[in-house]
């Protein structure tokens, strides 16, 4: 069995070409994956006006690094890694500015009476939006670490092991970054809850 | 079972029969739960939410930051760090002739040894001066007592 089993033969020879330096080829690679690409970067990082910027570097950066890729996981997930490590630049370089986040607080229509919302599976599309809203603001809050496991596990879908792979940790790292992750974006959900 | 353990039981699995019975009979974690649920309510809608789609030419934008931005050569590299090897050695090599260029006497040097030697002739002729009163000069230049087969001489 060789390295490129399970890969699509016509896009292991855009890699290929891409390796030896062809930017067509890579040119047909970027067509591929570009909206995976673009939806990773952007819930990620969760602002319109950065994502088209942020998705052409994390392109450029694994044309620069094609040459590294060597079939032992799926392209996609060797570009989504990409992806993720240079939203994560992006993230601490923000972090590092002073405050820059919006304060959250119960305005609009987030003075919705969250104790007063029934289960999430009851309440109806306006509240759902209002919830998807404010889950959205208190993702863009949270530490880099956590928006990241955050993001791959309950928005992409990804397994404990996909995301440990797709990280380059073990799988035990990731459950406990999950955990700490979920523990404090319920504290800040709940500290919102009581106007705080 | 205590209202912390149960929580950490919650937020890694929402269902967990473990902690159903805790919750029946303990209304902050039963509003723990709720909101709990709600934050993954909020994650599910989220999930589903559209996604903005790359603008119409992102691939030819992207290729045209391939060709404005072109991969560093890795001879270039070299060539410049061999160049930087060059100037670093050729600055060594300048301040070392600097040197040797200096004047041998004058404000910037003192006396060299041979000038020393000639101007006092007798001084580089004497290995061993001997004073008046026959001890060796050597000796009492010493400050530390001679060490035989292990013992220290003393007087």
């Amino acid at each position: 069995m060789t390295k490129q089993a399970g890969h699509d033969p016509q896009e292991v020879e855009w890699i290929r070409q891409a390796q030896q330096g062809s930017q067509e080829a890579f040119g047909f690679l970027v067509e591929r994956f570009q909206r995976r690409i673009f939806g990773l970067v952007y819930r990620l990082i969760g602002r319109r006006d950065e994502v088209e910027d942020l998705a052409q570097e994390t392109f450029v950066k694994a044309y620069r690094a094609i040459g590294s890729y060597t079939f032992a996981s799926p392209f996609g997930n060797w570009l989504s890694r990409v992806a993720i490590n240079h939203c994560y630049d992006f993230l601490r370089r923000e972090r590092a500015k002073p405050e820059r986040w919006e304060p959250l607080g119960l305005d609009g229509e987030s003075t919705t009476p969250w104790v007063e919302l029934a289960p999430s599976h009851e309440i109806g599309p306006e509240k759902q939006a209002v919830l998807r809203d404010l889950v959205g603001k208190l993702l863009a809050r949270a530490p880099a670490d956590d928006r990241v496991v955050l993001v791959l596990k309950e928005m992409e879908g990804q397994s404990v092991e996909e995301i440990a792979e797709l990280l380059g940790v073990k799988t035990a790292t990731v459950k406990v970054r999950l955990h700490r992750a979920r523990k404090r974006m319920l504290e800040d959900f709940r500290r919102l809850q009581k106007g705080e | 079972m205590r209202c912390e353990q149960a929580r950490d039981i919650l937020i890694e699995n929402p269902a967990a029969a473990p902690v159903r019975e805790h919750l029946g009979q303990c209304p902050a974690c039963q509003s723990f739960a709720k909101d709990l649920d709600l934050l993954q309510g909020g994650f599910q809608a989220l999930a589903v939410a559209p996604i903005p789609e790359p603008s119409i030419g992102f691939s030819t934008r992207v290729l045209r930051r391939l060709v404005e931005s072109p991969v560093p050569n890795p001879a270039d590299f070299f060539e410049t760090i061999g160049r930087r090897v060059v100037c670093a050695a050729s600055l060594v090599a300048l301040i070392f002739l600097m040197a040797l260029a200096l004047p041998t006497s004058g404000p910037f040097r003192g006396p060299t040894a041979a000038e020393f030697t000639l101007a006092r002739p007798e001084a580089g002729s004497i290995s061993n001066p001997v004073f008046d009163d026959g001890q060796i000069a050597s000796q009492d230049l010493n400050p530390l007592p001679a060490v035989q087969n292990g013992a220290t001489s003393e007087p």
